[in-house]
């Protein structure tokens, strides 16, 4: 599963960091999201969507492809 | 072009307030469906539209374009209505909207994220543990509230805010006098002004001497808007406000369900379940209720309803996170749970200091039941002080016993 970030609209609360570490971080200067790998492996799909739905700022959409 | 005004509907309904004490007030179990926005009055005498569903929850905060956060969002509960409108003070970021809301949080965000607040852990260790030794050289029954859960986050603001030393005592007592209910009036106004007084004279030594902490950093670093002293002191009791007396909450009212909960409470040394046991507790007690406030500035629908451009919007927290379209079974207790709650409120306002917030109850918590042996509340259900009336639910009071005190 794929995803996308629109970066712009991100506020940097980390949500996506604890809901999936192994594929986001945030940036040291100013909190904002940092992908760490943007073709996770398919067990991490669950964490994934976590993180999408959490996201406090709907930054995460996700892509079947 | 001429324009008609149109009045919304009168209230339909009275403003729901009876939580019972864990669980939201039980007529939005039967509002979530039949009346997902209703028409109610308010305890600061308007009329608001109460959202009550979780999706509804997420559509209105997370649309910070529609939904204006200009009026403090407890206005309905305690604010004056002649106050709606005013401008925000400076600095008090929750009541800004759009770049002037997102320029102060991305400078702060970073002080806030994951990697630097888990910097933290040994501090709050030691915070924890001292406060715990404290409370086994003294008798119990004692109050929780105050001996621990006050004081421990406050301490943490302290360390973060860059408050010295010599000093924290004093910031301590002036901030939890200002929320002890047990105190008359003049006595909790006179404390708020000693604290505005206290960072005042903070920002001013932090502008002549600054040091490693977040205030410093507001002043020193390089930016192309400078925050002036106005903006730093309302930023900085924000914090306060924001981060001290809703941890203190959730170490008491969540010391209490876990004390009503064993089965539950079992689990507190699990750390694998830790990771996210502290945000099943946020979902089930969900003190930030009684619904949060935004004000609409464009006409919108929400659940078939027409909300007009001017028209105020209550989203209560604590009827969508037991909403059982989002969560099965969401009246019970289960720390092994995952979910997208609303504890933290959703959007672009959504809890700066949630990851503070969350390390502060992964470590108060299981050391609490860890340490004090035979813990336990003595007082009957029925004689404990549950923070109805307040902003921000929790236990005035909760008087604690144990048996032994365990290194």
């Amino acid at each position: 599963m794929n995803f996308d970030i629109n970066v712009s609209k991100c506020v940097g609360a980390g949500v996506c960091a604890i809901a999936a570490p192994e594929i986001f971080d945030q940036n040291e200067d100013d909190g904002i999201v940092v992908v760490l790998n943007a073709h996770p492996p398919a067990e991490q799909e669950s964490k994934l969507r976590d993180a999408a739905v959490r996201c406090p700022a709907a930054v995460i959409t996700l892509s079947q492809q | 072009m001429t324009s008609t005004i149109q009045q919304p509907p009168p209230a339909t309904a009275p403003f729901p307030t009876n939580r019972c004490p864990f669980d939201p007030d039980p007529r939005y179990e039967g509002i979530r469906t039949s009346d997902p926005v209703l028409r109610v009055d308010t305890p600061a005498g308007f009329d608001v539209w109460l959202v009550s569903g979780y999706e509804d929850a997420r559509t209105v905060l997370g649309d910070a374009e529609t939904f204006s956060n200009v009026d403090a969002s407890s206005s309905h509960l305690m604010g004056d209505k002649d106050n709606l409108g005013a401008p925000p003070p400076p600095g008090v970021m929750l009541r800004h909207d759009g770049d002037s809301h997102s320029r102060l949080r991305l400078r702060l965000a970073r002080e806030f994220m994951v990697k630097r607040i888990a910097r933290l852990e040994p501090f709050i260790r030691d915070l924890v543990a001292t406060h715990i030794d404290r409370i086994g050289q003294q008798k119990g029954p004692l109050d929780l509230y105050r001996e621990f859960a006050l004081p421990v986050p406050a301490l943490v603001i302290s360390e973060i805010l860059g408050v010295p030393e010599g000093q924290r005592s004093e910031f301590e007592n002036a901030t939890a006098s200002q929320v002890d209910l047990s105190l008359p009036l003049k006595e909790r106004q006179a404390a708020a002004i000693q604290s505005a007084g206290f960072f005042a004279n903070l920002i001013q030594s932090k502008q002549e001497n600054p040091g490693d902490d977040l205030l410093s950093r507001l002043i020193l670093e390089p930016t192309d808007r400078p925050m002036d002293a106005a903006e730093l002191q309302g930023l900085a009791l924000l914090l306060l406000a924001a981060g001290h007396d809703t941890t203190a909450n959730m170490i008491t009212l969540g010391t209490y369900a876990l004390l009503q909960h064993p089965d539950q409470a079992g689990k507190l040394q699990n750390p694998a379940v830790m990771e996210t046991g502290v945000d099943e507790l946020i979902r089930y007690l969900t003190i930030v209720h009684n619904g949060v406030l935004r004000k609409a500035v464009k006409d919108t629908t929400i659940a078939g309803q027409t909300i007009r451009a001017g028209e105020h919007v209550a989203v209560v927290l604590e009827s969508a996170n037991r909403d059982n379209r989002f969560i099965s079974d969401g009246d019970q207790l289960n720390l092994e749970r995952r979910s997208a709650h609303l504890g933290f409120g959703y959007g672009p306002h959504q809890c700066l200091g949630q990851h503070l917030a969350r390390l502060e109850l992964r470590i108060a918590l299981p050391e609490l039941f860890r340490r004090l042996s035979g813990l336990r509340v003595e007082t009957p259900e029925t004689d404990i002080p549950f923070k109805n009336d307040m902003l921000v639910y929790g236990i005035k009071k909760l008087m604690i016993n144990w048996d032994e005190v365990i290194s």
